[in-house]
This record gives C-alpha cells, structure tokens and sequence, in this order.
C-alpha cells in the first residue's frame, strides 16, 4: 500500500512538475508572440507555434505518469 | 489539389489607344496577376494614370466619408442593385446631391459639437468659482491689482506673507481640492506667482459674466439641452437618409472604386511611346478565352502571349474542394504556400477534425459546440468567421462521432452496468437492462494504456505522411540527392523510434528487461544506422541530437489522448457533485447541483472548444508542417473584382 501510494504521488508530481515548468517557460515566449502579434496579426500561425513548444514537457510527465501507474 | 493552380505567365501587348478599353477588358475578365512594372529604361517608362482618374478619386473621397457615418453592417444584402450606365449617368449630380443633404447637416453638428465643448469647459470653470462665493464681476478688470484664481494643494498663505502684506486671500473646499483667489497688487505678481506654482497651482480661466452664477449655469443647462436636442435631430435625420440611400451609397462607393482602378492600370504597367505592354500571370485554363476575349475586344489590336523567360515566379491561388476550403484559413494563418509545394489544406481538412473529435469525443459536448457554431454562423457572416465556424462545425461533427465509439454523453456512460439510464431510471428499467450489456468500443479510463499506444502510432503515421510530402518538395526543387539527405533519412529516423518504442512496449508487456533485444529493435537497428549515415552526410554530425527532438514530437501526439482524459475527468467530477453529493441532501442541495452543473459543464465546453482546437492546431503547426511546409508564396490577386452592388449593362 505503501508503495503505491508513493507511485501515485510520484506520477502526480511527475505531471504537476512538469506543467508549471512549461508554464515558466511559455510565459515569456506568449509574452513577446503576443506583441508581435499585435504588430503583424500574420505572425499568429508562427507565434501560437513557438508558444507551445515547451509544452512538450508536460506531455513528457504524462508518459512518465503513466509508465508509473500502469506498467 | 495537392497542388495550387498551375499559372502561365503571360504578357498583353497592344498599342497605347487600346489602353483604357484593355484596362476594362481586364478587369471584367478578373484573372490576370498583374506583375507591377518597376525599372523605367529608355524606350519603356511607367505609364500615366487616366485623365479622369483624380476626379474619380476626389468623388470617390466624398462618397467614403458620407459612408463612413452611415456604419454598414457586416455582410449586408443591396436590396436594390444599380446598373453602371444608370451610376454613369447621374454620377455628378448624385454625388453632389448626397453631398449637399449631407454635408450641409455635418456641418452644422460639428458646430454644435464645438460649442457643446464650450458648454461644458464653462461649466468646469464656473462650479468651483461658485464654491469660493465671490461675485463673477469682482475677479477680473483691476488695473493695479493682480487676481490669480485657480486650485492650489494647500494654503499658501503663510509663504505669501514673507514677501507681502498687501494681499488678500479666499480659499474655499471644493471636491478634495483647494479653490483660490489671490488679490495681490501688480509689483509682486511675478513672486506671489512663483509661490503658487509651489502650491502645484492649476489655474481656473475666470469668464466675463454680468449675471450670477446661479444665473449663468442654468442658461448654460438650457442652451446645452436644446443644443443636443438638435443634435439628435440632425444624426437621425443623417442617418435616415443615408438608411434610404444605403445601397446607392454601397453601388456609388463600388463603381467608383473600380472605376480608379481601372484608370490606374496604367502605373502598373510599361508604356513606350506607341506601345503597353502588361505582364502577369493567369491561370493555365483560363489562358485560351483570355486571348480570344482580348483580341476580339480590340478587334485583333491586343495579343496575349505566354512568356517562357527565367523569371518564372508565379503567385498561388489555392486550390481544394469545397469541404476543405474553411481550413485554408489554418494553412494561411501558419503560411502561404510556395507556387512549388504541396499545399496541406486538403491533408489538414481530414486531421484536424480527427483529431478534435478524438481528444473531445462526447455526444452531448458534440451537439451543443453543433448547434451553438450552427447558430453563431447566422451572427458572424464575414469570411473569416464563416471559416472557422465551419471548421468547428466538422470538427462538432467528428466529437459525436467518437462520443459513440466511447459512448460517452456529458460524461456519462450510455451504455453498461453504470450507464445514464441505470442512475436515473434504475437499475430495473428496460431500457437499463437492454444496454447493460454492451460495451463502448472503447472506455478512455479503463484502457487508457492501449489508446496511449495508439496515440503514438497516429503520430508516427502523421509525420511520416509529412516527410513523404517533405521528399516530394525537395525533390521538385532541389533534386533527389538533398532529398534523400535532408528528408528521406529523417523518415527512416521516423520508422527507428516506431520500432524501438514497439520493442519497449513488447518487453514491458512480457515483464521482460526493458532493453533485452526483440525483434522489433533488431528491425529498427538498420534504419537507425541508415539514418545516422545519412545525416552525418548531408546535414553534419550537429544533427544527430535532433533525434531526441523527433522522438519528443513522436511522444507529443500522447497529448490526442491526455486532453480527452482531462476532459472527461472534468465531467465525471461534475456529475458526481452533482448528483451524488449535491442531490440526496435535499431541496436545497439539488438547487445548488443544477448550478454546479450548468457552471461545470459551461466551462468544460468551453475548454473543449479551446483546447482540443489549439492542441490539434498545434499538433499540425509544430509536428506536421515543420517537416516539409517552408511557405512564403504570395497570394493570387487577379485585377478584377466580382460585383456586389453593381451590375454591368
């Protein structure tokens, strides 16, 4: 019981870490997309790009959740 | 359709008289690219616009800014629509009629508008004098005495004293600030101001007034009053005449505006001393009636040609059918195709909704995001919103889809032991009872697991459809070696971590190490080998570390799969405030269910509109176009326009 209990807590770290990582770093890139995108409304295709792509991350921590919990 | 339409480059050559009438044949045939005209040399130099053009654009002018006041609607239908001949006809006289009902009552409410401002700056000025309760007549006109009157921070009368004695002083509270009036003779003004300023003094223009204050403000109330009455007056009479005149004014901007366009033509093309000659390009099927209508237009005067010169550098009109054209707002929003590439419009058209449906996947969610896109495309009839209305409405379309394969309806089960018509009809029910023993395809909860493996198998079949995309354009631009060693090495790299995550899901199955070797590694070993040679290559060891950034995209289709669980995770929750916490408890408790409910599920709609269309968008921004799509096409503009609230004869 135990261990299990510490699997899920580890999982639900492994997401919950990882999610405010890739909002640390999302929010200066959504920042500065924001503004250019007030600049030049084109940029948006280009800056909703660059935004996300810390968010990767989080899906690092939902694989290694689910390695945790299921296999 | 893979493909934006194939262009011909051609150029129009006539003699100079042909002109105007080539300029109108043009623009009715609406197809040509021009390609503006831009070294002048010694024979050829740009041509000079049409005579009538500053007339045009002065009328053009007057027109815009009557329409300006009037505030036409998005997507407005002429009732009336206007024949050229008849505009031509009464084309001064209209306008200066229009001009005179118009400008003549414009006029006048700037006026108005002008003394209202008055009104009210006199008014500012005369409230706090009030305050200080000094007649108006008693603050200005002294010839040895200086009167400053104004709102000061504090009292400054204590430093007034250091340099004078002859003054006198009223100050009176007046809204959190200090009103005022300094008498002070003339000799010491300059000092006594330089202390004021000290004060942060902000001074009140004191008016010339023979009546009381009282007097005066309730003239300027009643002046006011009767100023906005007119005011009112004239803005609904402006603005009934321009309601009657709407579609004359929409049919009289229109003609005008082609009308200068065409006169202009001239500035984009090159003219010699006898001779013009227009060049651009036309859509290949186009070509033949194009040539025909110019030559009989100018009776055999005007040629078209096609040129096959070096500089070929079409612009791209896309090209897809109808169900795929709301998506071409995606694909340009991210970037226009080049002329040569494959355009992803038709490709995303399928995905995106796929996709959307496969992350939100609910029943009930599918038919409110339906009925509400249904409804907003009645509201929002400008393109762009037409455009991704549509989108939503596929992508609402795909979410009842998989809602069925995973018989979901606001998060509840429809089918099952647990299923909806079990929890509120009983478990007795005969409805109950004939779907307790079906199972959805699948339960995103239960086998969570098994669509995770999948997830990432639509991922490597996503991307490698992209990297066969990928060879096909490099390969058209820049040959079949930068192919092989710029994009094919990356689809081997593709097909290695395909397998090797299919090695490492075979052992974790069996409970087996996870590294020992299967045959799914050993597949994957010459690939990856393949692979590794290649790059090292054609791109430099450098990039080999962008395996990793590969396998990271690979891993990053999981996310089809974690913001489905997220939302049913959401609803599930609800559900159970709902009707296990909230509803046994009472009248009181199912008031306050209904409301966590209704909030609960609003938000998780809303979060499904948003989430699963950024995450899909993304998926196809970041993991599929990044591997073959470099845009930077210009978009096709034909000279031409197609009418909206003109007719031709």
């Amino acid at each position: 019981m135990a261990v299990e209990g510490m699997v899920a807590v580890g999982a639900g770290l492994a997401v919950g870490l990882a999610g405010i990582g890739a909002g640390l770093g999302e929010q200066g890139i959504g920042a500065a997309a924001v503004g250019a995108m007030a600049e030049d409304p084109g940029f948006f295709g280009r800056g909703l790009l660059m935004t996300v792509i810390p968010e990767t991350i989080v899906i690092f921590g939902l694989v290694v959740s689910f390695l945790l919990m299921f296999m | 359709m893979f493909e934006p339409v194939r262009m011909v480059k051609v150029s129009v050559v006539g003699p100079k008289e042909y002109l105007e009438k080539t300029s109108d044949t043009l623009y009715r045939l609406n197809g040509l690219h021009i390609e503006d005209y831009r070294e002048e040399e010694e024979y050829f130099r740009i041509g000079e616009p049409l005579e009538k053009a500053s007339k045009l654009s002065k009328l053009l002018v007057s027109v815009r800014s009557i329409l300006a006041y009037a505030g036409v609607k998005d997507g407005h239908e002429p009732e009336r629509i206007f024949s050229i001949s008849e505009l031509d006809r009464e084309l001064d006289t209209k306008v200066r009629e229009l001009e005179e009902v118009i400008n003549s009552r414009i006029s006048r409410i700037k006026e108005i508008e002008e003394r209202l401002r008055k009104i009210s700056d006199e008014r500012r000025a005369l409230i706090p004098l009030k305050a200080l309760e000094i007649p108006p007549n008693l603050l200005t006109g002294y010839r040895n005495l200086e009167v400053f009157v104004g709102f000061v921070r504090a009292n400054p009368f204590e430093k007034i004293v250091e340099i004078t004695k002859d003054f006198e002083i009223f100050t009176a509270e007046f809204e959190d600030e200090l009103v005022t009036a300094v008498f002070v003779k003339k000799d010491y003004a300059d000092d006594v101001f330089r202390i004021l300023q000290e004060f942060a003094f902000k001074e009140i223009p004191v008016p010339i007034l023979d009546v009381g204050y009282d007097e005066r403000l309730s003239q300027l109330d009643s002046e006011e009053s009767e100023l906005k009455e007119e005011l009112t007056k004239l803005k609904e009479e402006i603005g009934r005449y321009e309601q009657d005149n709407l579609d004359l004014l929409l049919a009289l901007e229109e003609h005008l505006s082609i009308e200068l366009e065409k006169s202009e033509l001239p500035l984009r093309v090159a003219t010699s001393k006898y001779a013009f000659v227009v060049v651009g390009y036309i859509p290949e099927d186009m070509f033949d009636s194009f040539r025909k209508e110019l030559s009989r237009e100018s009776g055999g005067k005007v040629v078209a040609l096609k040129v096959n010169d070096s500089e070929f550098n079409p612009p791209t009109a896309l090209k897809n059918p109808g169900f795929a054209k709301p998506f071409e707002l995606l694909t340009k929003s991210y970037a226009i195709p080049r002329y040569n590439e494959i355009d992803p419009t038709l490709i995303m058209s399928v995905f995106f909704p796929l996709f959307f449906g496969f992350m939100l996947g609910d029943i009930g969610y599918g038919l409110v995001i339906l009925i509400l896109s249904l409804w907003l495309s009645t509201k929002f009839k400008t393109e762009g919103w037409q455009s991704l209305l549509n989108v939503l409405k596929y992508s609402a379309i795909t979410t009842i889809i998989f809602g069925f394969v995973y018989a979901e309806f606001f998060g509840f089960e429809i089918v099952g032991e647990e299923s909806i018509f079990a929890k509120f009809l009983g478990h007795e029910n005969a409805i109950a009872k004939a779907v307790a023993d079906f199972h959805p395809v699948t339960n995103r909860l239960h086998d969570a697991p098994m669509l995770l493996v999948l997830t990432i198998g639509i991922g490597v079949f996503h991307m490698g459809m992209a990297y066969v995309i990928g060879i096909r354009n490099v390969v058209k631009e820049h040959g079949w070696k930068h192919a092989i060693e710029e994009k094919l090495n990356w689809f081997f790299a593709l097909i290695s971590i395909a397998f090797i995550i299919t090695g490492f899901i075979i052992n974790n199955t069996a409970g087996l190490p996870v590294f020992q070797l299967n045959a799914a590694y050993v597949i994957a070993i010459p690939f990856f080998l393949a692979w590794a040679i290649l790059t090292v290559i054609g791109e430099g060891p450098m990039f080999l570390i962008e395996y990793l950034t590969l396998l990271s995209n690979t891993i990053s289709y999981a996310r089809l799969l974690a913001v489905g669980l997220a939302s049913v995770g959401f609803a599930v929750a609800f559900n159970y405030m709902t009707f296990e916490m909230l509803w046994p408890s009472g009248p009181l408790g199912i008031l306050i269910g209904i409301v966590v409910f209704a909030i609960g599920h609003f938000i998780n709609i809303l979060l499904g509109i948003l989430d699963p269309g950024l995450q899909s968008l993304r998926l196809h921004y970041v993991e599929f176009f990044v591997k073959f799509f470099e845009g930077g096409g210009r978009i096709y503009t034909p000279f031409g326009r197609k009418r909206k609230y003109t007719k031709e004869d």
